[in-house]
């Protein structure tokens, strides 16, 4: 190959950077620029140019989703999520609520809502939501992300069209926690529960200030996969929480005795794996063992979900997310000799400031009016 | 590219990367548009113009500068003559 046709290729190879709506308009147009501009006798791109090439495609692919420019159904999926977010959340909330209420006795849901908020030790035990002694910071942390009311106000902000506010509301309840829990010296990466949440209030934070607005997202609700989502997400709850017992569960003696007996002692890889999956009692493969009826609903509400519409997949994508990071800090709990506190504290709340720190970005920007497409979707090239 | 660094005298060095997310930025707001297209070489060039509102918007920005300038020689002025009057 020519000199020429080899730094030709390695400026192809970096064009691919570039989304492909992009490289569609002006990939040849860039290519006579980069190599008019080469110097003579150049070999191969070099560093600044693929650094230059690199800053750029990722700012133009920001700017794509951001816009939502290249793909409809991003756009609708974001604005859908802002306000489908909250109430999911509030769902879950009730839902876990009810079956931890129900399991612990506190009685009528104002007793449950009292014991959540007013009795510092019960509530709070009942959830397990750390290992520490209970004192009136455990209390506050775990109504925080264990309780409904954080969400309720969310959702009501959220439907009153109050989007800016919403997004404040939904970042400090995330700092709220990481501010209480880091100064009482709670180890973040043992509670993975608590990260999801986290990091999901972060994620509403971000999809407000990223989405067209809280009325576009009303209008793309669409009624059929959004009550899939909560039935789903009302499953998961419940699950979670011991399940609706006996509507849901499953003769437990009769198929667990013969799935451990597959996946006894003998079978289940031993160390990490064997931990992860631990078939044994609190294992989370007994557990899904047990609550075999509501995963399979769950599995079922997302298959459906993926297969409903664009929309529904991206907005399935958004909420892996929370998920996706909080399999890594369980991961992280998991490694023997365990992380120290500070490591494992700075992996749980990486990502959340990384997410908090991008809505305040766009933040700033739509103040100064130059946000990209956090109040309107301009139109563009390759719109 | 070339323009530029002669314009800004070899201090500011325009890079393709950093030219074409200009370029998307404007063209997104509508201040320039793709004018035509050849074949130079045996590759494409294409040539951008600015828009009437891209005009009315440069008019406004050079405008702006020009104030700040002037504001600026005229401190200048101020600060290389002898101190007079009250502080």
């Amino acid at each position: 190959m020519s000199t020429a046709g080899r730094l030709e290729a390695g400026y192809r190879r970096r064009l691919r950077w570039y989304p492909a709506w992009y490289r569609e308009q002006h990939e040849e147009e860039m290519l006579g620029v980069l190599m008019t501009a080469a110097r003579p006798g150049q070999r191969r791109p070099s560093v600044r140019e693929s650094a230059d090439l690199l800053w750029s495609a990722l700012k133009i692919r920001v700017r794509t989703v951001l816009r939502g420019a290249a793909s409809q159904p991003w756009a609708d999926a974001l604005s859908l999520l802002g306000v489908l977010l909250p109430l999911l959340m509030v769902v879950l909330r009730l839902t876990e609520l009810c079956v931890r209420g129900a399991e612990y006795g506190f009685g009528s849901p104002a007793d449950i809502l009292i014991g959540a908020y007013g009795d510092p030790g019960a509530y709070t035990s009942s959830f397990q939501l750390n290992p520490f002694p209970v004192a009136l910071t455990g209390n506050v942390t775990d109504a925080l992300t264990a309780g409904p009311v954080p969400p309720l106000v969310l959702a009501v902000l959220v439907w009153a069209g109050l989007r800016r506010t919403a997004a404040a509301v939904a970042a400090c309840v995330p700092l709220a926690f990481v501010t209480i829990a880091l100064t009482n010296n709670y180890t973040l990466a043992g509670g993975p529960r608590t990260d999801a949440i986290l990091y999901a209030y972060g994620l509403e934070s971000l999809v407000l200030l990223v989405s067209a607005g809280t009325s576009s997202g009303w209008r793309a609700l669409k009624w059929q996969p959004s009550v899939l989502l909560a039935a789903g997400t009302a499953a998961l709850g419940a699950a979670v929480n011991g399940g609706f017992w006996p509507l849901f569960a499953m003769p437990r003696p009769v198929r667990r005795a013969r799935a451990l007996r597959l996946l006894g002692p003998g079978h289940v890889p031993r160390g990490f794996l064997g931990r992860l999956l631990g078939a044994g009692p609190g294992g989370l493969g007994d557990w899904l063992l047990a609550q075999g009826t509501l995963v399979a609903l769950i599995v079922l509400v997302i298959v459906v979900m993926l297969a409903s519409s664009p929309v529904s997949r991206r907005i399935l994508i958004l909420l892996a997310v929370p998920f996706a990071l909080e399999s890594v800090i369980y991961a992280c709990s998991l490694v023997n000799p365990p992380l120290p506190a500070a490591v494992g504290n700075a992996v749980a709340t990486g990502p959340l400031f990384l997410i908090l720190a991008a809505a305040m970005m766009l933040s700033i920007g739509a103040e100064h009016g130059t946000g990209a497409g956090t109040t309107g979707r301009p139109s563009t090239p390759g719109g | 590219m070339t323009d530029v660094e002669r314009m800004s005298g070899g201090r500011v060095k325009l890079r393709p990367g950093t030219l074409y997310a200009a370029l998307d930025r404007v063209a997104a707001e509508g201040l320039v548009e793709a004018d035509r297209e050849e074949i130079v070489d045996g590759r494409l060039r294409r040539y951008y113009r600015l828009t009437p509102a891209g005009s009315r918007r440069l008019a406004a920005e050079v405008g702006r500068l020009r104030q700040n300038a002037a504001v600026a020689a005229k401190r200048l002025r101020l600060g290389t003559q002898p101190a007079g009057g009250r502080a």
